[in-house]
């Protein structure tokens, strides 16, 4: 822009007669991301001339004049004006406003629940979708990591495991997914997890994060985790253009955390341990003169031993290089979008497959889209998608056997031929291709929404959709795995193989109505009212075979055996439905004063019909100073709100029917000639829904118009928490779900953005944001501790505490004289390891999940290049070591930790040592170190990840025209996803805690090409 | 307008209101108060009742005089604990046994709750509902009966001591242990009920009238009240065909079809007995204790041992089920209530009350049938009645009776021997605590009210 005054001023210069004349300028809109906007309406204020930006942004102005004001707004985007001072080129960047979205009368809005008001007191967050799209990752969940504060997802393992996606932490004291999960709602339909872990980024417009209340209650029961709403790219009115979108490149081995065992080493440890089914002892002129002395031959033999000794000291395999791999990432998109004033449309279809660390672990997925949209005159809309996604994930782990766990256990001194010494009677082979497992996702869904304004500021909106999806799994055990020809099984019988399908059908509707009216340009009213109806049906069939022989193949199964290898056939079936109808209120005052409230009322079939009616309602208010006449004559504070929301919530996740009923269905066995009908788990028919109740504040700030910061508070308490509670063995049962108790979790949300540098060829931004959330039981209604297993000393739950906190132990090291450690209990006395721990002797070691989350990341643009980076981090949490390769005389056989010779305890008197003795003596102080973590068996899971680096360059459209003149615009970048990872904790990897996942740095080139 | 608008709010309300109904029933479960509504339905549940009845025959027998270690004991040393009663495996297996009765009894309880709402539409099927009443609640005395006899402290010893928690219904419930006394009535009284019902059964696996005469026999003779048990043990005996379950015909008790020689067995079509085998070519954990020794003459040392080669010498392993799985045949009953049983509770319950010769001559009846040494007529009280507990043992090696036993009677030391039973590795006093198995931490843990059994921990 600065060239641009330049030259003004010279023209000015030299011009000196002012010429009061009508003029034509002409330039380009573009928004931030310097796509180019079509559509953008550009007029003269005060005047009736204007025109409209064409399909590449270009526009052209006539009768334009000196002190003009021209004005350039679009749908979604902040209104720009700038006075014309005589230039004959004028490009505009215009940026994205979310509260703009409801300006026009007929808004081609795809999420009918996108409702402006609600977003002025609650809090809705938007996720950066290009960063997402620039990362090179197949999993659309990991993708998200630290896009908003608040919105937690950790990796779980190995490629293609499902991640744990949490919006401000658990709000259950129910572990896992089913009950913690937010909603997922595409385009207004509601989608199954698996079918947004598999969305085609390139295909998102938008994604926003509805975290409190107030944002949430419209949707009711099914949103007390939160909601992801999900708003994919529509079609636009002009030329149709086509864009092909490809990443191509590497995945690499990852972090290797564990330094393992050289040849000689190992040799020495496996000596000094004395197992004889070791070469290390077994060689050993030790073992010859303890088990040999009086062979006449003694000093051959031991020559002889030492000689194989020394043939193994010269093998020094690595098996992290040989058994993880690097692999290949590739991505291709292409997409077609395009259409009339009356019809657009958009069309894409995506291909990304990713290999993963492991020989035998990878994921594949397709998918395609049409999302159609058509005006209807002009009251309404009506848009309409299809879409259809498969998805594959190969894995070689099983339940019984694990490939990515023997990068552990091989010796360096074995290799891929010959009998293993770490698995006895079994060579290279017969540990790989013993097990494959295949999953696919399958899913398709249409919906269709009508949207339409019979009158100005009447919207009736209907929405409905069916979503289907599909997983099936299958694994395969071959007859020549070691397993089976090694468990005395008769070799008819040999071979595994099983298949599950599981469909899942869930049908939305949804219908709402919202009434907009402003009355002296001050107050601005909106009510509204909405019913919706969701139905999830699933169908789960399950079938296992024997004596496939090698056969992968359920024709293969041999039908005529019997007993424990005859084949089994089970199935499950489900359907729940779900209404709602809600009403909504909103109030702005002259855009400084808001309040909003919002009740649902939410029936279920999962609950008897006395019971069924359950309610969520919030009310918010927001405030914006900033709006006052004396506000704006400061220019430091440009922009201040405040808000504040309070709302209830019920919650249903994870409760079946046969929780509060007595539910029966058919077994598998049978008895004499009577099939059983089995209770399927102890009812209670006292169940009620979890009650949410939170309380949000906000404060959002803005600075010189270039410093933004947001801070939220909230505090989210779950009353009648449910928890599937341990109940005495005499019911005939081990465990009741209950309605148990009331939890807390409260947290602060900051994020911060500044644009530091704003010019038209150089921008620089940077960006950070904090998540803290901090959970504790308050209340436990029949007890004050509950332990979740009878064997434990410490409780899972306790009023006061936080339920995911690691307890045990504090370890003062090994005892010198017993090879045990030594604990310091919190009364100061001391208790060795050989002694039974009591509840009172174990302290909070720290908490499971980190509770300090976020990331950074900055981006800098110069002319036609872009460079992205995102760090994200991870603070405040523990892991427990898993220590499975520190070895003791039982497993020595296999491959240990470097460095464990020193510090393993062997003798009385070995000082200041890390591991205990190796040779087993004391149950107690066995079952000590193995059944509770201790102070020194955790270690900090703070890490700082490189998760994004793109470096894109844009052809400039002019060289295009010029050169290849069918390529309308041209993009090529380099792209990599989780880099490197920073972190003290000296395992693999301290998100998963596992020692075998860990996400896996991707490196790919990108070419983006629109014709 | 206005109408137009009327209309558009007006029919999508309707609409799904009208359309989806939240009455929906699973596809393929039944709830309640629909569920358990027939008969058919109501013997599907007793069916599952059934299956979830625990099997520890193995495991007592292992504590019993049954077995003796063998050279591959050492191999599971889980096993070998056990033989050698250590306190934390009878605390593991403790916790498996309560918690399984349990299982059967709550399957009872459930069914017997919902069996008042069973629909009936002619006799047959009102006389099916009382067969099923019966079975439920003779299966859930049987249940009852074992925890109160590994559970509590034998009979005699004050009959006001603890015994097992009885349940009031299904569900969460802190309530205390009642009185052996208490639990003995309560079992009678369930049994008295099921006895009443005429009911006999095609398949061994259905409890029938006889059975339930069975297990009073062996109630009274756990409570001591022996003139009953007796009574009761003649009533079982009093059409009994002998010649289907002794001489040549004994086989047929290990055989895999329902057959009319038992009285009782539990169907079951999963391996039994397996966790004895250490492998097929090498022999067993545990072979039949040296003194378990039969006459040449006797029918029943055929199919109670099983000679096989170990360390270099034939060995009498255990036959029976164990000989089936040797042979690759199905065991697909196991024998619950067999009428050898009633003899010798008969016999014991003539020689406690005094008729020591009626007692002799009644079991030497038996044993003459299957070709066994008779017991000596010379023989009278402590001695008399552990020979009578020996022949037992000969008759029922392997199936968890001996055990029970000597437990009940409790007048002599149980010996723990060392490999091959050729000395004597420990010795297990006839009062010491373990014979009383301990309440396991997953009901004392949850339930306040219930006390732990004398000598074992207790940690809330």
């Amino acid at each position: 822009m600065w060239h641009s005054r330049i030259l003004l001023t010279l023209i000015i210069f030299l011009l000196p007669v002012c010429v009061v004349a009508q003029k034509k300028v002409v330039g380009n809109v573009v928004d931030t991301d310097r796509n180019p906007l079509p559509g953008v309406a550009v007029r003269i204020v005060e005047s009736k001339l204007g025109t409209v930006t064409d399909v590449d942004g270009n526009y052209q102005l006539v009768g334009v004049y000196k002190g003009a004001v021209i004005e350039f707004s679009f749908l979604g985007m902040t209104t720009r004006t700038i006075k014309y001072k005589g230039e004959q080129e004028i490009d505009v960047v215009l940026t994205e406003d979310a509260t703009q979205l409801d300006e026009v009368v007929v808004s081609a809005k795809t999420n009918i629940n996108e409702i402006d008001i609600r977003a002025r007191s609650g809090v809705v967050q938007s996720i950066d979708v290009k960063r997402v799209e620039e990362k090179p990752m197949i999993d659309m969940g990991l993708a998200l990591q630290g896009s908003v504060p608040g919105l937690s997802i950790i990796n779980t393992g190995d490629l293609g495991s499902v991640p744990e996606i949490r919006i401000r932490g658990n709000s259950s004291l129910r572990k896992g997914n089913a009950t913690n999960e937010p909603l997922y709602v595409m385009d207004g339909q509601v989608i199954t997890a698996e079918t947004f872990y598999n969305l085609n980024s390139s295909d998102i417009q938008d994604i926003k994060v509805l975290k409190d209340a107030a944002a949430c209650a419209l949707y009711g029961i099914k949103a007390a985790n939160g909601v992801l709403e999900i708003t994919t790219k529509r079609g636009y009115e002009g030329k149709t253009s086509v864009n092909y979108n490809m990443n191509i490149g590497v995945t690499a081995r990852g972090r290797r955390g564990i330094e393992m065992m050289s040849s000689a080493e190992k040799l020495e440890l496996e000596r000094l341990i004395q197992n004889p089914e070791t070469p290390g002892y077994r060689y050993s002129a030790d073992y010859y003169n303890r088990f040999h002395s009086t062979d006449p031959n003694l000093q051959n033999l031991i020559r002889e031993g030492e000689m194989k000794l020394d043939s193994l000291r010269n093998i020094n395999t690595d098996w992290f290089d040989e058994l993880l791999h690097t692999s290949l990432y590739q991505k291709h998109n292409l997409s077609l979008k395009g259409g009339s004033s009356a019809t657009s449309y958009y069309v894409s279809a995506n291909y990304t497959q990713q290999g993963g660390r492991i020989p035998g672990n990878d994921k594949h997925r397709m998918s395609m889209r049409l999302n159609l949209d058509q005006r209807l005159g002009d009251i309404g809309y009506l848009m309409m998608s299809v879409n259809g996604g498969y998805s594959k994930t190969n894995t070689p782990n099983g339940t019984t056997n694990d490939p990515a766990s023997l990068v552990y256990d091989l010796n360096p001194y074995e290799q891929k031929v010959g009998e293993l010494w770490s698995n006895p009677g079994r060579t290279y082979s017969d540990l790989m291709n013993q097990f494959s497992e295949e999953g696919t996702d399958t899913d398709a869904g249409a919906t269709a929404s009508l949207t339409i304004t019979p009158v100005s500021g009447l919207d009736i909106a209907a929405v409905g959709g069916v979503n289907f999806s599909l997983a099936e799994n299958h694994q395969f055990t071959p007859s020549t795995a070691y397993t089976e020809t090694h468990s005395g099984i008769p070799e008819e019988e040999r071979g595994i193989y099983s298949k599950s399908k599981l469909s899942t059908i869930n049908i939305s509707s949804n219908v709402r109505i919202t009434y907009s009216k402003t009355f002296n340009d001050k107050h601005d009213f909106t009510i509204g009212a909405n019913t919706d109806y969701y139905m999830t049906s699933s169908d789960n069939v399950l079938m296992r075979g024997y004596g496939v022989g090698t056969i992968n193949s359920a024709a293969a199964i041999n039908q005529s055996l019997q007993g424990n290898r005859q084949p089994y056939v089970s199935g499950l079936r489900d359907k729940s439905a779900q209404i709602g109808i809600g009403i909504v209120s909103g109030y702005t005052y002259d855009g400084t004063y808001d309040l909003f409230a919002t009740y649902k009322l939410d029936a279920s079939s999962l609950l008897p019909s006395d019971k069924r009616w359950n309610s969520a309602w919030a009310v918010g208010a927001g405030w914006t100073p900033s709006q006052y006449k004396f506000f704006k004559r400061q220019r430091v504070l440009t922009a201040l709100n405040l808000k504040a929301s309070y709302g209830y919530m019920a919650n249903l996740n994870g409760v079946s029917i046969s929780s509060t009923v007595a539910s029966f269905a058919y077994s598998t066995s049978k008895y004499e000639n009577q099939r059983p009908l089995d209770l399927l788990a102890l009812y209670n028919s006292d169940l009620k829904p979890e009650q949410t109740k939170s309380i949000d504040a906000g404060l959002s700030m803005q600075f010189f118009k270039r410093l933004t910061i947001d801070v939220n508070w909230y505090n989210r308490k779950t009353e009648d928490a449910l928890l599937d509670v341990p109940i005495p063995a005499s019911t005939g049962y081990t465990s009741l779900k209950r309605n148990i108790g009331s939890l807390q979790n409260q947290g602060v949300e900051l994020s911060l953005n500044a644009k530091l540098v704003d010019l038209y060829n150089w921008t620089f931004i940077i960006g950070a944001n904090m998540a803290y959330n901090h959970n504790k039981v308050l209340d436990l209604y029949y007890t004050d501790k509950i332990y979740t297993s009878d064997e434990s000393i410490v409780p899972d739950y306790e009023v006061g505490k936080s339920y995911d906190m690691l307890y045990g132990p504090y370890s003062l090291g090994i005892n010198p004289l017993t090879g045990y450690p030594v604990f310091l209990l919190p009364d100061g006395t001391e208790k060795q390891a050989t002694e039974v721990l009591k509840p009172e002797d174990v302290i909070a070691l720290g908490y499971s999940t980190p509770p300090y989350t976020g990331s950074f990341n900055l981006t800098l643009t110069y002319k036609s290049f872009d460079l992205d980076v995102d760090f994200y981090y991870s603070l405040g949490g523990i892991q427990r070591y898993n220590y499975s390769y520190v070895r003791t005389k039982d497993d020595i056989h296999k491959n240990a930790v470097a460095g464990q010779t020193e510090n393993m305890w062997f003798r009385p008197g070995d000082q200041d040592k890390l591991y205990p003795t190796p040779f087993y003596t004391s149950t107690t102080a066995e079952n000590n170190i193995s059944l509770y973590p201790n102070s020194l068996t955790v270690g900090s899971s703070n890490y700082l990840r490189l998760s994004l680096i793109s470096l894109r360059y844009r052809v400039p459209p002019k060289w295009l025209e010029k050169h290849i003149k069918f390529v309308k615009y041209a993009n090529f970048a380099f792209q990599a996803s989780n880099l490197f990872t920073w972190t003290k904790y000296s395992e693999s990897d301290p998100e998963s805690g596992t020692l075998a996942g860990t996400l896996q740095p991707v490196y790919t080139i990108n070419m983006s090409l629109t014709f | 307008m206005k109408n137009i608008l009327k209309y558009l709010i007006c029919i999508p309300l309707v609409a799904i209101f009208c359309g989806c109904s939240l009455n929906i029933p699973p596809p393929d479960q039944f709830s309640d108060p629909d569920a358990i509504t027939t008969v058919s339905t109501a013997r599907s549940l007793l069916t599952s009742a059934y299956i979830s009845y625990p099997h520890y025959e193995y495991q007592l027998s292992i504590l019993g005089e049954d077995f003796c270690p063998t050279s591959l004991s050492g191999k599971d040393v889980e096993q070998q604990n056990l033989y050698r009663w250590q306190d934390n495996s009878i605390t593991e297996l403790a916790d498996e046994v309560w918690g399984a009765y349990y299982t059967t009894i709550a399957y009872c309880d459930v069914l017997l709750e919902r069996l008042p709402n069973v629909a009936i539409a002619n006799a047959s099927e009102e006389n099916e509902k009382a067969v099923i009443a019966s079975e439920t609640k003779a299966l859930k005395a049987l249940c009852y009966f074992r925890l109160l006899q590994l559970f509590a402290t034998p009979y005699h010893k004050n009959i006001k001591a603890d015994g097992v928690v009885i349940k009031t219904r299904i569900g969460v419930e802190t309530i205390a242990r009642s009185s052996k006394e208490v639990c003995v009535n309560y079992i009678r009284t369930l049994l008295l009920e099921a006895v009443s019902t005429d009911n006999v059964s095609e398949k061994n696996g259905w409890l029938s009238q006889k059975a339930v005469y069975h297990i009073l026999s062996q109630l009274e003779l756990y409570a001591g009240n022996y003139t009953k048990a007796a009574e009761y043990a003649e009533e079982v005996l009093s059409d009994a065909d002998e010649s289907l379950f002794t001489g040549t015909n004994y086989r047929y008790l290990w055989s895999a079809n329902s057959y009319e020689g038992r009285i009782f067995a539990f169907n079951s079509s999963t391996t039994y007995y397996t966790s004895i085998q250490y492998d097929e070519p090498n022999g067993d954990y545990f072979a039949v204790n040296p003194n378990v020794k039969y006459a040449q003459t006797d029918v029943r040392k055929e199919y109670n041992i099983y000679p096989f080669t170990m360390s270099g010498e034939s060995r009498n392993l255990f036959g029976k089920y164990n000989m089936n799985n040797r042979k690759g045949e199905p065991n697909n009953y196991v024998e619950m209530m067999r009428y050898a049983e009633a003899y010798f509770i008969a016999a014991e319950a003539y020689c406690r009350d005094g008729y020591e010769s009626k007692g002799v001559s009644k079991l030497n009846h038996y044993l003459a049938l299957c070709g066994a040494e008779e017991i000596p007529s010379t023989l009278s009280g402590d001695e008399l009645i552990n020979r009578i507990v020996d022949e037992k043992l000969l008759e029922f090696v392997g199936e968890g009776v001996n055990y029970l036993d000597i437990k009940r009677i409790s007048n002599s030391d149980l010996k723990r021997y060392a490999t091959w039973g050729k000395s004597t590795y420990s010795t297990i006093r006839k009062d010491s605590y373990k014979w009383t198995f301990p309440i396991p931490s997953s009901e004392y843990r949850y339930n306040e009210a219930v006390s732990q059994n004398e000598g074992w921990p207790i940690n809330r």
